[in-house]
């Protein structure tokens, strides 16, 4: 879930088509075809009215009237014509229908077969997954007397001279980036979401549990295991070595300003996301959370979350609480110190159980504003996320919820596959067609090009991704008084 | 404006007021199949959606534009005759 600042750097033309689903259907397309869709039954129906006013112009002028005052033979004319273009304009109106319906039924055919295929690939690989698993044992006897001392090795270079593991990190970063085509592929991306799906599976294969038991219990049966589960074993097992262990967190407000006005749209709301930056030194600048508190004469105060996403990679938890331990904790729907850190914010702000309020996030900061949204504790008004790992989270509130994810991006894809389709999905390849920029891992992660995306969504024609930014837009409309609060927050130690 | 002699017609009177009636509504038809003439889609190439479904999409919305424009001039030769229609009449009287 990284975080690059600065804007994208390919050669080459932008993808900028995108790809729209859920708002409560099942129908998955371009917002091409949606727009257009939408825009021939705005045809039908201008066309449906000019038909019923053409058959009244018909009726007003009778050919016994103009026979009986010897009209001239133009007014018979403009009768014929009116009746060529009134069995014209009826039959526009019908093919208009006719071709709205067939890109209409187009799309729903795609989100089913998507959906199906889904579906079968989920069963593959939790099938593959589990009999990986069951395999593992075997190969852990085969291999365990080379191994061994290879992670002791790791395990002490790691523990004595913790310089020497982040080179290992450091030759993985750089592996990544001259390799960033690999990782920057939909194929690698639909890879690693079904494998993400199957860790459980593997986990169970490898416990040597009944098949049918852990297909009764995974996402393939009541749902009761799955990437929740798994992460939280990670923790489990990662916590006595000191790995992604969880610690209390301190949260204190950093600047205050009065701005104006409130956002309009997705791509402004990314651009008041917070961000941390890592110096030379390594030292790291920048908040966490920036929160806008919106005053309104005659409403309730309301507030928009704004949150930044992963700032520290490492899984040994120090004073930066956007860390990897945060990640798998959320994903693992413990509790997580970044989570912590965005509720102490918002209890300092005045935010309340009643207030208003709307999540926006990148990366984990959008994990974290999906689960603080659907948390239930919060009067949830809206969720926007751009590049972050949502599937498992289930939006059911019926506040809008707008969900940015690159098809060649595999942080989204971490969170397995979406059986929610009440948020709205907006997909992009942001580097089909295009070279990779030279020095970024995982560049269609990049927030430059999320904010690329996220001004497509707000040029979009898509009905249900029109309907969601005007509903988010209403926070905020008419405030009179908007100030906006960052805060800064660190692990400590108890 | 109606003249005198026509006036002193009622069936040409009636007609004229009648084809009037006709021409204004005609317009605000005009306008209605103009706006929706505009909102018909390209069917241009698209930059996910290729193969035959695209060509046949294609087709289909350029049929519905065709066929459009098809009853916009009729609407229009409409208009026309019944403008020189109403003429006429007035030049009767």
């Amino acid at each position: 879930m990284a975080e690059t600042p600065g804007t994208s750097s390919g050669a080459g033309r932008p993808s900028d088509e995108l790809t729209v689903s859920g708002g409560g259907s099942v129908a998955v397309a371009s917002d091409a075809l949606f727009g257009d869709a939408q825009a021939l039954e705005e045809v039908h129906h201008d066309l449906r009215a000019a038909a019923a006013q053409l058959a009244a112009v018909d009726s007003l002028v009778e050919v016994r009237l103009l026979r009986r005052s010897d009209a001239p033979l133009s007014a018979l004319e403009a009768e014929s014509e009116i009746a060529r273009a009134l069995d014209l304009v009826g039959a526009s109106a019908q093919r208009a229908a006719a071709i709205a319906g067939v890109l209409r039924a187009s799309a729903v055919g795609y989100g089913l077969a998507d959906d199906a295929a889904n579906r079968v690939s989920q069963q593959l690989a939790a099938t593959l997954g589990y009999s990986t698993g069951l395999l593992l044992p075997m190969v852990a006897v085969l291999f365990a007397p080379a191994l061994t001392p290879v992670l002791a090795a790791l395990l002490v270079a790691s523990l004595v001279a913790p310089k020497g593991a982040a080179g290992v990190a450091s030759g993985l970063g750089h592996w990544l980036t001259d390799n960033s085509r690999l990782l920057t592929n939909p194929l690698t991306v639909a890879l690693v979401r079904s494998g993400a799906m199957s860790i459980d599976d593997v986990i169970a294969g490898a416990l040597g549990l009944p098949p049918a038991l852990v297909q009764a219990l995974g996402d393939e049966g009541v749902g009761a295991t799955g990437i929740d589960t798994s992460a939280g074993l990670f923790s489990i097992i990662a916590a006595p070595f000191g790995l992604l262990a969880e610690t209390a967190v301190a949260t204190r407000a950093r600047t205050q300003r009065d701005i104006a006005p409130a956002p309009r749209g997705i791509a402004a709301r990314l651009d008041r996301i917070p961000q941390r930056v890592t110096a030379d030194d390594g030292a790291k600048h920048g908040e966490h959370v920036r929160i806008e508190h919106y005053t309104t004469p005659g409403k309730p105060d309301s507030f928009a979350v704004y949150i930044t996403g992963t700032a520290d990679f490492s899984p040994r938890p120090g004073v930066e609480p956007f860390d990897l331990t945060s990640d798998v904790s959320t994903m693992a729907d413990l509790p997580a110190g970044a989570v912590e850190a965005v509720r102490q914010a918002m209890r300092q702000e005045g935010v309340t159980a009643d207030s208003p309020v709307q999540f926006t996030g990148f990366s984990q900061g959008g994990l974290i504003a999906a689960t603080l949204g659907a948390s239930g504790d919060y009067n949830t008004q809206g969720v926007v996320a751009a590049g972050s790992p949502t599937a498992q989270v289930e939006m059911r509130g019926g506040y809008p919820v707008v969900l940015l994810e690159h098809t060649d991006d595999i942080v989204p894809a971490l969170g397995g596959t979406r059986t929610d389709d009440g948020p709205v999905l907006v997909q992009r390849e942001a580097f089909a067609h295009r070279e990779l920029p030279p020095d970024i891992a995982v560049p269609s992660h990049d927030r430059g090009e999320y904010h690329r995306t996220a001004e497509l969504a707000d040029d979009a024609r898509s009905p249900q991704l029109i309907d969601a930014i005007a509903r988010l837009d209403e926070l905020g409309r008419g405030a009179t008084t908007i100030t906006s609060t960052t805060y800064v927050a660190e692990r400590v130690r108890r | 404006m109606i003249d005198t002699a026509s006036a002193l017609d009622p069936a040409r009177l009636q007609a004229r007021l009648a084809l009037s009636a006709q021409l204004a509504a005609l317009a605000s038809v005009l306008a209605v199949l103009e706006r929706a003439r505009t909102r018909v889609p390209g069917g241009g190439p698209s930059g996910e959606w290729h193969g035959p479904a695209q060509a046949v999409y294609g087709a289909s919305v350029r049929q519905l534009g065709g066929q459009l424009d098809e009853a916009l001039d009729a609407v229009r030769a409409a208009k026309r005759c019944t403008a020189r229609a109403v003429a006429t009449l007035g030049d009767y009287g």
